[in-house]
């Protein structure tokens, strides 16, 4: 049983020879979707296991932690794996078809191993103990990311990645400098260990610098207000199977990052008041909202506009978060996991809707519902989850964020929280207004199949039942949030 | 001193990746930024008037090695992120025959 974690991690780097070996894009197809199928099943055994028995630890080459690196799956971790996991098993799944038509033949095995490593790396991120690795996995999921991006089939996509690699590495880089100043002041790069021993540490100054480059460096990672001008870019021109998947993957990893050490370490230069850099940092992200929800009304592309609704629900996760009360927590994570299912959700209906559109307008989604009437009840279950109304999944997250924002008596915040959900309707009824108000005008044909319709009615399910049934999210992430504020992760 | 001087290139590299818009230029730029970050590493890792830590038969201060190792890592890091980089730029020039940021973003227009 503790050899999972390490597993996990190792065959999909097995796999990745295999596929660049035999180079024939059918094989290779079926490989990745063994090895994820594989991965989930590694993961869903695990999460089983550290939830009836508790965490499980595996240490690599036998050498204790505070010397060598421990890979380390608790609830926390098992949580965002599980999140990974189901979402790299949904889009591999729905993905043949469409990186046939958008990725050229002869590459497309080039892509699948970029897919692979980057779903290796975000794993690695999760399990690993040690901040070091995790600025090595980091780096893995990110090469690999710019390559995935490149391969879109706009002009623009190769520049697209260029300028994410530029950012991400200077993010990257900030991440390692903030790891250089911790390792400088404490004497180790082990998690745990690091936070028993910023406790004692003097230089609060030392510690406060890195947090600002911590918090710069996975702020990038994570699309922060501030910091999220490559996301709407990438959002927008890379292949859309891609885009699917970063949209319920790439940011939640960095949202993961934060809860794993920016917490622990923000929590450790003492007193939270030393000038209230949370009170900033929750002003910052609530300004960020409102500004980032009008430039999502004022979008006619649809990637981009649900690009834009991504910064905006990132900072909803992020105040959450940062409040550091069991309610706030709680609501982050549950939104993570709603947020990730029904972004993704939205993303992949639009992606099999026009698999061989380059950009997908407004406009273009004139006329749906009475060429595809279930997908379009579907495509509206999701917009609404997006806006949170009540049954769906999107509510209960929203409704922890207010009662948590409450608690701590931000009523300012509270109000802004409350605003900008109605200002999501206004760009969600922008969508529905087309698919069900406006006629189809070019008489373009929806390229969506019969058996494709199957990941998009699970996933709609899905938002359905996690809206209704709220023990196994809302529980989970409680006892999660109790676990990290009274110190037990 | 060092440490002063080591946050110059630090800084030189960041504001050439902000101010430039030739891409290979950007490319420099960021390697020059990740040098000041290595340096820095094996800066944190030197004691004053320490040896090499090689195993000996005698005591002496030894700087410590671990900085070293990691720097091992990030370089390899940052050599792909730089032929990714270029390989990248390469793709831009066939597509767009310039490799000016400023007029990509014209070619957009």
């Amino acid at each position: 049983m503790s050899q999972i974690p390490v597993l996990i991690l190792i065959l999909p780097l097995l796999f990745v020879p295999i596929i660049i070996l035999m180079r024939m894009f059918k094989v290779s197809y079926l490989i990745i979707v063994v090895s994820s199928v594989l991965n989930f099943l590694l993961i869903t055994i695990l999460t089983i296991n550290v939830f009836t028995n508790g965490a499980v630890f595996y240490e690599l080459g036998g050498w204790p932690p505070p010397i060598g690196i421990r890979l380390n799956a608790d609830m926390l971790s098992c949580l965002f794996l599980m999140l990974i996991g189901f979402m790299n098993l949904v889009c591999i799944i729905s993905c043949k078809e469409i990186v046939e038509k958008t990725v050229s033949s002869s590459k497309v095995y080039l892509f699948y191993i970029a897919w692979l490593l980057c779903n290796t790396g975000f794993t690695g991120i999760i399990l690993t103990d040690d901040i070091f690795n995790m600025f090595v996995f980091l780096e893995i999921s990110s090469l690999s990311s710019y390559y995935l991006i490149s391969q879109g089939n706009q002009k623009k996509s190769t520049f697209a990645a260029l300028q994410y690699l530029f950012i991400g590495s200077i993010g990257a880089i900030f991440v390692l400098f903030a790891i250089g100043l911790l390792y400088m002041i404490t004497g180790t790069l082990n998690m745990q260990d690091l936070t028993k021993q910023l406790a004692v540490v003097e230089e609060k100054q030392i510690i406060l610098f890195a947090i600002v480059f911590l918090l710069a460096g996975v702020g990038i990672k994570s699309a922060l207000f501030p910091l999220h001008g490559w996301l709407i870019k990438t959002y927008a021109y890379s292949p859309s199977i891609v885009t699917t998947y970063f949209s319920g993957t790439s940011t939640k990893i960095g949202i993961y990052i934060f809860f794993r050490v920016f917490l622990d370490i923000l929590n450790n230069i003492g007193p939270l008041t030393l000038f209230s850099l949370s009170d900033i940092l929750i002003a910052l992200s609530s300004i960020g909202v409102v500004l980032i929800t009008y430039y999502a009304i004022k979008q006619t592309d649809v990637k981009k506009m649900l690009a834009y609704s991504s910064v905006g629900q990132l900072s909803y996760i992020f105040i959450a978060m940062i409040l550091y009360i069991p309610d706030g927590i709680t609501a982050s994570l549950v939104h993570v996991i709603n947020h990730s299912i029904i972004k993704t959700s939205l993303f992949l209906t639009l992606t099999l809707l026009f698999i061989s559109k380059k950009e997908v307008l407004l406009t273009d989604l004139a006329g749906l519902s009475s060429k595809q009437p279930i997908v379009t009840s579907c495509f509206l279950i999701m917009s609404l989850a997006l806006v949170g109304l009540p049954l769906t999944a999107g509510f209960i997250s929203k409704w922890y964020l207010i009662l948590s924002l409450i608690q701590s008596k931000y009523w300012m915040f509270t109000s802004i929280v409350v605003l900008t959900s109605f200002m999501t309707l206004f760009y969600v009824w922008k969508m529905i207004d087309q698919v069900y108000f406006k006629e189809n005008s070019n008489g373009e044909m929806f390229e969506l199949k019969k058996h494709q319709f199957i990941p998009i009615a699970f996933l709609t399910l899905l938002i359905i039942y996690l809206g209704i049934e709220t023990s196994l999210t809302v529980g989970v992430s409680q006892s999660i949030a109790y676990d990290i504020i009274y110190g037990v992760i | 001193m060092i440490y002063a001087l080591n946050m110059i290139l630090f800084t030189l590299g960041l504001v050439i990746m902000i101010r430039e818009s030739n891409l290979v230029k950007k490319v420099i730029g960021l390697n020059i930024f990740q040098s000041s970050i290595f340096i820095f590493f094996i800066l944190l890792s030197k004691l004053n008037d320490s040896l090499p830590p090689i195993l000996e038969d005698y005591n002496y201060d030894y700087s410590n090695p671990l900085p070293h190792v990691l720097i091992l890592t990030a370089i390899v890091v940052s050599i792909s992120t730089t032929s990714l980089a270029l390989a990248l730029i390469l793709n831009i020039k066939k597509q767009f025959n310039t490799i000016d940021e400023d007029e990509i973003s014209k070619d957009d227009q």
